[in-house]
């Protein structure tokens, strides 16, 4: 018995944070959801799988557009052409979702209720499977305490939205411990929700515990969501513990490129540094388009530059990208987190710059003065849509949580160009 | 600090280039020179030495970057100096004065404060072009307070201008109200996309409700489907019973009158038509029965009157046959005659045979004569063999006559010719002498050039110079190498060269000295230059001159006394030690005039400071010249020490050889001649020896041809021939080379020894023959020639003898052969002519006649056999006639049969006769036959016709039982009662069927039945209201079927496809983007904001101790046309600058009106605005730090006389607090400063000299 075992699809949900600019490899982005569930559906029917799991979050809640149902419907024709039943569950982002209340789906998909766990018997397959349905967005009572006892003689797998117990960054839904998902005594476990994949009790299979295994999402869609994606590939031979085999379904990866540059690393040494990583990374991605996260850090001689002229490097950084990443690479964005090579002591002192490091440490050290600056920002903070504003892509100035620090970068910023402007060498 | 005196030891296009600056406490220094003079390298040579230089520099075109260096002697502030090199580097780049050892970087970094290479430069180097930009920016600036002291602080930098940049970015990032910036148009777009989206999404409750619509239309369609059905079913069957009303009618009538005509027979449609007929057949055959039979019997009557001989008939075969033989017959009768006179013919022709066979024994020959075929063959056979052995026979009887007549011929040639000696010996020789060429003239060659070689050696050896002797000496001679000799070359040539160069240089040197001189002597002439040494001097002079007086004051010395003590009196004598006695007793007076004189030192010192300074140049020039002359004079003095070293190492090389050598590179020339020389009498030697070798091969080669031709030739004599060989020796010693041609050969020495050394006289005879050993070769050749000729033609007799007798030997056998043949032959002929039974002797022509001859006679016995076999057949067939038309006659026609007396009645005659009797009878039964015939086809067709008139009445009577009448008659009325009853039946099935269309599959009576249940109008009514109904229902039908298309279209138009997903995946590049900018926007302002409270809180901390200051400076920079600044505000609210007018302020010092914004400034005055706050912003920093010199480059360019003479003033003043060093191209100004300025605080440098 050979399954897929995949969860949060978010199907049709955009690609984040990739600003567009001559070079970027746009193409590739585009649709990249329905790609990665494309991909899904192939895999299913080249491997002649006998089951495909869909573990919750198929969609984005506040999706409405019933089209990306649609598309939906028609994959899933497909692997009804092929004769593959596919059990699926809602998760907390489609539980409200219109779309999948209205949605007519082929005869080969099963979607479990919400009102109570249901167990689905494949008697061809010899396969029970038990799984519940979100019936709202937050569901956080444990669902998993009622499911059925295992069907003894029968293949026995879980399908359950969960964020598990104290899962970091999770909402609490659903929440259960492992204890309470091996008790019930199944020979797997398809978790949803945690997009990162994992095998929670990797220990525990080792000692012939049944896997409870997180599938993670079939595509990265933001900096956060890094590395290959996809399913995994399940094998039960009778009698034997499952054989867990993930496939990568992405079509577009993220990587982050971090820096650490030497103290007498100038602004090309860093660049340079930073193609030769870039290949390395374009060279890991199965040659996959990738968006890239680039951050430079440590104290170098590259600080002054890249402090005053962030937007410039940011261009620098971007042909660079374009260059090496053979047009394949979209560079998400450039975080230069370096500092000074000279300690505050070795500066020199002298007039004007000196008024300015007063300033800028007095502000440092005053709230108010801090409020004061970030207040000039609030003819734009009004203009910004929601998006911006609050919520997970907040700007970090509009965030009280973050605006210290990034005040604290602009305010590392001033010194370096000022100095610059000081010795006549400002551009223009 | 202040630096004392500036090194450019290796910096720009400077090398050694020393600047010594004013060395008292205040004081400008004035580096004057012209464009490209090097200020500006000089400038940067002070910022160079005080910071290091930087990593890329452009002083580096002349000393390249390891070797670029910037000195000083730096005074500081405790009176104590510093001197120091700087070198480019990374680390460790200050030396001590000597560049010897590193100095502590820490030493100067002291001195310089806070200061770094850049704000040293922007703070302490002020130039034209800084000021007429500060003075710019002040107006641009409205005189904004923070922003003139931010720059003035800063050397010239606007913190505007970067605020404005950083402002400008963020405007095309994001304004307010606007719609260009990227922020804005982002939004825009967001907006644009957010609608876009809306319009492409399919709201899910949408794709629902039409889903449920059409599953609800599905449901209705096949409600009214159903009843559309159902209705159509009912109108139909009403329609029916309507339209079968009238059938039904129509049959019901047809039924009753059926019902009339029950009993009527249904008669056949060809009823009628039989029976007219069957009365028509009646009647005929009647008639025609009538009239046959009357033919009938006339035609018998003629069949009986037919008579024919049956007998006849019977042998018609026989008679025809008989009848064919007859011709036949006649042909064999006629025949008998012939055939005898044949058979006499040959017998007389056999008779004649016999006789010439002489046979006598009987008439005829025994079969046992008969010849075969074979023998005739054999006969002829050998009869041809015969002649052919006859023919050859005597052939070879001609043929060996010839061949032994021949054969003789040849033994008799061979006989005349004698066989040839053996001459191996001679060959062998003679091909030794070919492979060996032509010797002689090899020999010939050789010699010519031995003497070629011989002669160009000795004269050679008589041109070789410096030394005399043998070759063989010459060769002996311990040489010196080539490599040494070059060694030598070189040496000389480099001790010359250096000598050359170094006369050269102390040359120069003696002219540079003399001018130095010249120059220094024209200083020097008018008076004494003043040097800082008489200086000192003067001073101490001076002070102890004071020390004196003061000891006087203090009355610690001799009070009261007028008496000079003898210090006062050494001292006084010192002062003026020319002066008189009276005079010279007054202490004070010699102290006055020892103050004076230092003061005049002094003074002079300053005022002739240049003079001073190029006096002490120049003394220093000499000295070095000096130094310099004496230094090469000394190295000249070596060099040729060591050339003369040189020259008598070089003649010991030559010393054991005793040769007073040249010049190496000519000793060179000489060795490399004699060289070749060696190589030449060396070759001639070789020669020589190649000439020996070719004389011994050619001596040789004539013995051994001699003895060949000797012992082996008749007709040859030795002795002859030895004798010849002695006259060519003889011939051959004359043309001996004369010994006199051979001097030069004997002058170098024993060169070749070859003609000396000959010892035997044949041998050297032969040597020196030419033609002698060709001759030789020459007769033996042609003995050797005429020997194989002689030996060849013997050898072709031997051959044709052989040849001769070999064909005899043939011959004979052949003939051997030929009589073999012969007696097999006569075998063979014996055994024929025994068959034949000729005697043996018989020849093979007779023997072949007799055989012809018996042949014949055969033949004709056989041909006699033949033809009575033939005649005896003829005979039997006549009989056999005659028999058989005998019998025949007898039997049918007697009366042709011959009486008894005509015995040789031709009965072929009869028979012709019976034959045509039988021809007749034949033709009478042929017509007989056709008779019957037709009496037969009579009685037949009378018996038909009576057949067919009774088959005729019984179909009457067929038919009168159809149509159940008894009689014929009545038929006509039954037919018309049948037909009546067939018309009704026809009407009933008409209108049978009609209804059958209708009924649907029910019985007729049934349907009838139903249908009698309603009217015709009851009928129309009702469906006149279904079809109402119907029509409203496909109505309503096809509305919902185009609804339900319309929906279907729709459905199957959202395909799931992914055009709001797109403009969302679009949405978020726009918010990624606009995250982007929003930061970059957020950025920008802050730091614009934060650089904008910099300025704020640099003005208000220096506001106060600057413009006070500045005012000051202002008021005299404008030569008092305004007496001050003052701070104001303007309409925002900002401090701004103004000036004060002189006038006014001294009249109302509260009156607005006496300010004057910069924007009423002059250009000019606006300069020297920016230059009050500058120098006031420089005054303030040497309040607090460490002085720093200030480098000023053409800063006044703008400014008039009076304010430049103001400016100088002001900088006179500031000189006390630091250093000043103003360089300038601009002569006036120089003036200026020399009429403005304190002498003793002006120095003034010219730069470039050096051109």
């Amino acid at each position: 018995m050979r399954f897929l075992h995949a969860a949060d699809i978010h199907l049709d949900s955009p690609l984040r944070g990739l600003s567009r600019y001559e070079g970027a490899p746009e193409e590739e982005i585009r649709q990249a959801t329905r790609k990665a569930l494309q991909n899904l559906v192939g895999l299913a029917i080249d491997e002649r799988v006998d089951l495909v799991l869909i573990a919750g979050d198929l969609y984005d809640g506040d999706w409405q557009d019933h089209n990306t149902g649609l598309f939906f419907g028609v994959q899933m024709a497909r692997l009804n052409d092929a004769g593959i039943p596919v059990l699926m569950i809602r998760g907390n982002h489609d539980a409200a979702s219109r779309m999948t209340k209205s949605l007519r789906l082929p005869k080969n998909v099963t979607l479990f209720e919400h009102a109570r766990p249901e167990t689905v018997t494949l008697d061809k397959l010899g396969v029970a499977i038990h799984g519940q349905s979100f019936a709202k967005q937050a569901v956080t009572e444990n669902i998993a305490a009622k499911y059925p006892a295992a069907v003894p003689g029968l293949l026995n797998i879980g399908l359950l939205h969960t964020s598990l117990i104290g899962a970091e960054g999770h909402e609490n839904y659903a929440p259960c411990s492992t204890e309470d998902l091996l008790k019930l005594g199944y020979d797997y476990w398809a978790l949803g929700h945690v997009h990162e994949r994992r095998v929670i009790n990797e220990n525990g299979v080792a000692i012939g515990q049944p896997p409870i295994v997180f599938s993670g999402n079939i595509q990265g869609r933001h900096i956060r969501e890094t590395g290959p994606r996809g399913c995994y590939f399940v094998d039960v031979e009778s009698g034997q513990p499952p054989t867990l085999d993930f496939r990568p379904l992405d079509v577009f990866r993220w990587e982050v490129c971090s820096l650490t540059a030497e103290e007498d690393d100038s602004t090309d040494d860093v660049l340079a540094a930073f193609e030769e990583r870039l290949g390395e990374i374009v060279d890991e991605a199965d040659g996959l388009p990738l968006a890239v996260r680039v951050e430079v850090s440590g104290r170098c001689a590259a600080h002054a530059e890249f402090a005053a002229h962030p937007q410039q490097w940011l261009q620098e950084f971007r042909s660079a990208a374009t260059q090496s990443g053979h047009g394949r690479v979209w560079l998400e964005k450039v975080r230069f987190r370096t500092q000074s090579p000279l300690a505050l002591g070795e500066l020199p002192d002298d007039g004007p710059l000196e008024e300015l490091r007063g300033l800028l440490s007095e502000v440092r050290d005053s709230p108010e003065q801090r409020d004061q600056l970030l207040a000039s920002l609030d003819p734009l903070l009004k203009k910004l849509p929601a998006e911006l504003a609050r919520g997970d892509d907040v700007l970090p100035f509009a965030n009280p949580d973050t605006a210290t620090d990034w005040l604290n970068e602009v305010l590392d910023s001033v010194e370096p160009l000022l100095v610059e402007h000081l010795r006549g060498e400002g551009r223009s | 600090m202040r630096i004392r005196q500036l090194n450019l030891i290796a910096f720009g296009h400077f090398t050694g280039e020393s600047l010594p600056l004013n060395p008292g406490e205040a004081g400008i220094d004035i580096i004057y020179g012209p464009n490209e003079a090097g200020k500006s390298t000089t400038l940067r040579a002070v910022q160079c030495l005080l910071f290091g230089f930087p990593t890329r520099t452009s002083d580096s075109f002349l000393h390249a970057n390891p070797k670029l260096r910037v000195g000083a002697t730096l005074g500081l502030s405790d009176g104590s100096t510093l001197s120091v090199v700087r070198r480019k580097g990374n680390v460790k780049t200050l030396r001590d004065e000597n560049d010897d050892d590193v100095v502590d970087d820490g030493r100067l970094a002291a001195l310089l404060g806070p200061l770094e290479s850049e704000s040293f430069r922007s703070r302490f180097a002020l130039d034209g072009e800084e000021l007429a930009r500060g003075g710019q920016a002040i107006v641009n600036g409205q005189g904004d307070l923070a922003q003139a002291l931010f720059a003035a602080a800063s050397g010239g930098r606007q913190l505007d201008a970067l605020r404005i940049q950083l402002d400008e970015a963020s405007a095309e990032l994001f304004k307010e109200r606007a719609s260009k910036p990227a922020i804005n148009v982002a939004l825009k777009q967001l907006g644009d996309l957010k609608e876009q989206i809306r319009d492409a999404s399919l709201p899910p409750t949408e794709w629902q409700q039409t889903r449920e619509e059409l599953d609800r239309l599905e449901k209705r369609r096949e409600e009214i489907a159903s009843e559309l059905s159902d209705l159509d079913a009912t109108i139909k069957q009403r329609e029916r019973f309507r339209d079968a009303l009238p059938s039904i009618a129509k049959r019901r009538e047809a039924l009753d009158e059926l019902e009339r005509l029950r009993d009527v027979p249904l008669l056949s449609d060809d009823f009628s038509e039989r029976r007219s007929s069957a009365l028509a057949a009646q009647q005929n055959l009647q008639q025609q029965i009538e009239r046959d039979e009357a033919e009938l019997e006339k035609r018998r009557a003629e069949f009986a009157g037919l008579d024919v001989s049956d007998e006849l008939l019977s042998h018609d075969a026989t008679i025809r046959e008989l009848r064919a033989d007859v011709r036949r017959i006649r042909d064999v009768r006629s025949s008998f005659s012939d055939r005898a006179r044949q058979i006499e013919q040959l017998r007389e022709a056999a008779t004649a045979c016999l006789r010439e066979l002489k046979w006598t024994e009987s008439d005829e020959l025994p079969e046992s004569m008969r010849p075969s075929a074979s023998l005739s063959r054999r006969l002829d056979q050998l009869r041809g063999e015969y002649q052919t052995l006859q023919e050859k026979q005597r052939s070879l009887a001609d043929r060996d006559a010839d061949q032994r007549a021949s054969l003789a011929q040849a033994q008799e040639r061979l006989a005349a010719s004698p066989p040839v000696a053996d001459f191996a010996e001679l060959k062998r020789a003679v091909e030794v002498a070919r492979q060996a060429g032509p010797l002689e003239s090899q020999r010939d060659e050789a010699r010519a050039e031995q003497q070629r070689a011989d002669a160009k050696v000795s004269s050679d050896l008589a041109s070789l110079t410096l030394w005399s002797g043998t070759v063989d000496e010459l060769e002996r001679l311990a040489v010196p190498l080539d490599e040494t000799l070059d060694r030598f070359a070189q040496e000389f040539t480099e001790v010359e060269d250096s000598i050359a160069e170094q006369r050269r240089e102390l040359a120069r040197l003696d002219k540079e000295i003399a001018a130095a001189e010249s120059k220094l002597s024209r200083l020097t002439a008018d008076r004494e230059v003043p040097t800082e040494q008489s200086l000192t001097i003067a001073r101490e002079l001076r002070d102890r001159g004071w020390q004196l007086v003061a000891q006087r004051l203090s009355g610690s010395a001799a009070s009261g006394s007028d008496s000079l003590t003898p210090d006062e009196a050494a001292f006084v004598g010192e002062v003026s030690p020319d002066a008189d006695a009276a005079t010279s007793r007054d202490l004070a007076a010699a102290f006055e005039q020892a103050v004076r004189n230092a003061d005049e030192i002094g003074d002079r010192l300053r005022l002739e400071a240049q003079l001073v300074a190029e006096a002490l140049t120049l003394r220093g020039s000499q000295a070095d010249l000096q130094r310099s002359r004496e230094t090469v004079a000394a190295t000249i003095a070596d060099s040729e020490q060591q050339h003369s070293d040189l020259t008598s190492n070089w003649r010991e090389q030559w010393t054991p050889l005793a040769i007073e050598p040249l010049s190496p590179r000519e000793m060179k020339e000489w060795t490399r001649r004699r060289l070749g020389l060696l190589e030449r009498a060396a070759a001639a030697r070789q020669t020589a020896a190649k000439v020996e070798q070719l004389d011994q091969q050619i001596s040789q080669q004539c013995r051994q041809l001699a003895a060949a031709l000797g012992e082996r030739t008749s007709g040859f004599d030795p002795q002859e021939a030895l004798e010849w060989v002695t006259g060519v020796e003889e011939r051959g010693t004359s043309d001996e080379p004369p010994a006199g041609n051979r001097t030069g050969s004997d002058a170098v020495g024993s060169l070749h020894s070859t003609t000396g050394t000959l010892n035997d006289a044949a041998n050297q005879a032969m040597s020196g023959t030419r033609r002698s050993l060709t001759d030789l070769v020459g007769q033996a050749e042609s003995e050797l020639a005429a020997r194989l000729d002689a030996q060849n033609s013997h050898s072709r007799l031997q051959e044709a003898v052989e040849k001769e007798q070999a064909a005899l030997q043939k011959l004979e056998r052949e003939r051997a052969a030929t009589d073999r043949e012969l007696a097999d032959w006569q075998a063979q002929w014996q055994s024929v002519v025994e068959e034949l039974g000729a005697g043996t002797d018989v020849t093979p022509v007779e023997a072949a006649d007799r055989l012809r001859l018996a042949v014949d006679w055969f033949a004709a016995q056989d041909q006699i056999a033949a033809l009575n076999v033939d005649e005896q057949k003829a005979r039997e067939q006549s009989d056999a006639f005659d028999q058989r038309a005998t019998a025949l006659l007898d039997r049918l026609a007697s009366d042709l049969l011959p009486q008894a007396g005509q015995a040789d009645a031709d009965l072929t005659t009869a028979i012709e006769e019976l034959d045509s009797r039988r021809e007749a009878n034949q033709k009478l039964a042929v017509k007989r036959g056709e008779a019957q015939n037709d009496l037969l086809s009579r009685e037949t067709a009378l018996d038909d016709a009576r057949r067919k008139l009774t088959s005729t009445s019984s179909t009457l009577k067929v038919l009168c039982d159809e149509a159940r009448v008894e009689s014929v008659e009545l038929l006509a009325n039954v037919e018309e009662q049948s037909r009546t009853r067939r018309r009704v039946e026809e009407r009933l099935a008409e209108a049978s069927e009609l209804l059958t269309g209708f009924s649907g599959g029910r019985s007729l009576d049934e349907f009838a039945e139903a249908a009698a249940e309603f009217t015709q109008e009851q009928l129309d009514a009702e469906i006149s209201e279904r079809t109402g109904q119907r029509t409203e229902l496909q109505t309503e039908l096809n509305e919902l079927l185009g609804r339900r298309g319309e929906l279907t279209e729709k459905l199957s138009s959202w395909t799931g496809e992914s055009v709001a997903a797109q403009a969302n995946e679009e949405r978020e590049g726009v918010l990624a983007e606009l995250r982007g900018n929003a930061e970059e926007f957020a950025r920008l302002t802050i730091v614009s904001e934060l650089l904008k409270q910099t300025g704020e809180r640099y003005r208000e901390k220096h506001q106060g101790p600057v413009l006070g200051r500045a005012s000051e400076l202002f008021r005299e920079l404008t030569c008092g046309a305004f007496s001050g600044i003052q701070t104001d505000y303007d309409n925002k609210g900002t401090p701004i600058i103004v000036g004060v007018r002189a006038s006014s302020s001294e009249t109302d010092s509260e009156g607005s009106s006496d300010r004057v914004d910069v924007s009423g400034m002059s250009e000019g005055t606006c300069d020297q605005l920016y230059l009050a706050l500058r120098l006031a912003s420089l005054d303030e920093y040497l309040s607090q730090h460490e002085p720093v010199p200030l480098l000023i480059d053409d800063l006044l360019i703008r400014f008039d006389d009076a304010r430049t003479t103001a400016a100088l003033r002001v900088l006179g003043e500031l000189s006390k607090r630091t250093q000043i060093i103003i360089f300038t191209h601009h002569e006036h100004v120089l003036d200026l400063a020399t009429s403005t300025l304190d002498a003793a605080l002006l120095q003034v440098h010219r730069l470039g000299s050096r051109t």
